[in-house]
């Protein structure tokens, strides 16, 4: 089997696969992760063998301030 | 896949662009693209002093890498928070940013809000009652707040931010559902400085968070990997998850709908501009930052409230 490894959930699918369809078996957004394998990163093409440990980086950051301006102003906005 | 300039195994696939490139020439084209984009929007020249703010992130870090790679004058500017979240948040993006700039010999200046202000980012939150339960709000306002009084203080010529195109295309998800023009007019790779103002860039803005993650991880850079506590559920994470799933089923959905809106508003054909910058702006009587208030700025009203409250 393939393990993938996303933050604290382990996942696991069959060997021959690729590391899109191995996403899309376990509803990962590829966009939102970068894959590795023995600490290199691999791509959405490449297939995947048992015994394979594939860590998932999760690539989303948030609440960084300062997007949109920067002159302050009142009310709601999204100045994340 | 192969990579395009040499034809070795790729490592980084930017679908955007249709292309593919292994580690050693992905280390090079970011530099380059970096290098390009400074140039296209005028953020600023080689003689200039740039303040980067550095978080511990991967983006800020990412940043000042690659300025120092490209051998600007690059100094740090590390804001402690003081948010512990159960993970010692501020302490380990404390550690890790001083640790980055120690390996590479770098300048960082470290000021920290809770001797600054008297006490730390949640609790300035908790007593001043902004950002309804959670201490966003007061964060954002007091790193704008900081970070530009520090880079004038300092008499740095730019202030340059990590922002990536993710982050900047969020924004521009959210202050279009809501049209919010203010916000529109003003959102951009450069705003310019004006009274009170310093000049702020944003050179990463065209390259995916995906891509600043891989140039990251290829350059061996270590950074906080845990979110801020406080960012869990955040409209600006949600608001990338629907664009990475928009950007999934059309590949350069997420850089079309950033750069159309710059050619927009380059052009002028968003909005009816009414001198947007200077509208409505007096100096704060404390601090004299610009503010659309009358009175005190919504900084040094919200240090007032706590001050206020804690005398009480």
């Amino acid at each position: 089997m393939v393990k993938l490894i996303l933050r604290d959930k382990e996942y696991e699918v069959k060997p021959g696969m690729t590391l899109l369809s191995a996403l899309q078996k376990i509803s990962v957004v590829p966009e939102s992760v970068i894959a590795t394998r023995e600490g290199e990163m691999i791509l959405e093409d490449e297939i995947l063998k048992d015994g394979d440990v594939v860590k998932l980086i999760a690539v989303i950051s948030g609440g960084i301030d300062n997007r949109t301006s920067n002159i302050e102003l009142r009310g709601t906005s999204h100045e994340m | 896949m192969k990579c395009k300039k040499c034809g070795g195994k790729a490592s980084v696939n930017m679908r955007q662009h249709k292309l593919a490139l292994c580690k050693e020439h992905y280390l090079e084209w970011v530099p380059e693209q970096t290098e390009r984009f400074i140039k296209k929007y005028e953020m600023f020249a080689r003689d200039e002093k740039i303040l980067v703010a550095v978080s511990g992130g991967k983006d800020s870090l990412a940043l000042w890498d690659i300025l120092h790679r490209l051998r600007y004058q690059a100094d740090g500017l590390y804001l402690g928070l003081g948010i512990d979240g159960g993970i010692e948040y501020s302490h380990e993006s404390q550690r890790l940013t001083e640790k980055f700039a120690n390996e590479r010999n770098l300048n960082l200046h470290i000021v920290d809000i809770e001797t600054e202000y008297g006490q730390p980012i949640p609790v300035l939150s908790e007593i001043s009652h902004r950002g309804h339960g959670k201490p966003c709000a007061v964060c954002g306002l007091a790193k704008r707040h900081e970070m530009n009084r520090i880079a004038r203080d300092l008499g740095y010529d730019v202030l340059a931010t990590g922002h990536n195109l993710d982050d900047e295309a969020a924004v521009l998800f959210g202050n279009t559902l809501s049209w919010s023009s203010e916000y529109l007019l003003r959102q951009g790779p450069v705003l310019p400085a004006s009274d009170g103002l310093a000049r702020k860039v944003k050179p990463l803005c065209r390259f995916y968070e995906r891509e600043m993650t891989a140039y990251s991880l290829a350059r061996g850079i270590e950074y906080i990997y845990e979110e801020c506590p406080f960012a869990e559920g955040s409209q600006s994470i949600y608001y990338k998850e629907l664009l990475n799933q928009l950007e999934t089923a059309r590949p350069g959905a997420k850089l079309t709908f950033y750069l159309r809106f710059l050619e927009a508003r380059k052009r002028g054909d968003l909005f009816i501009e009414k001198d947007p910058e200077r509208a409505h702006l007096r100096s704060c009587p404390k601090c004299g930052q610009p503010t659309s208030t009358g009175d005190l700025c919504s900084f040094c009203r919200m240090i007032e409230k706590v001050n206020s409250a804690q005398a009480a």
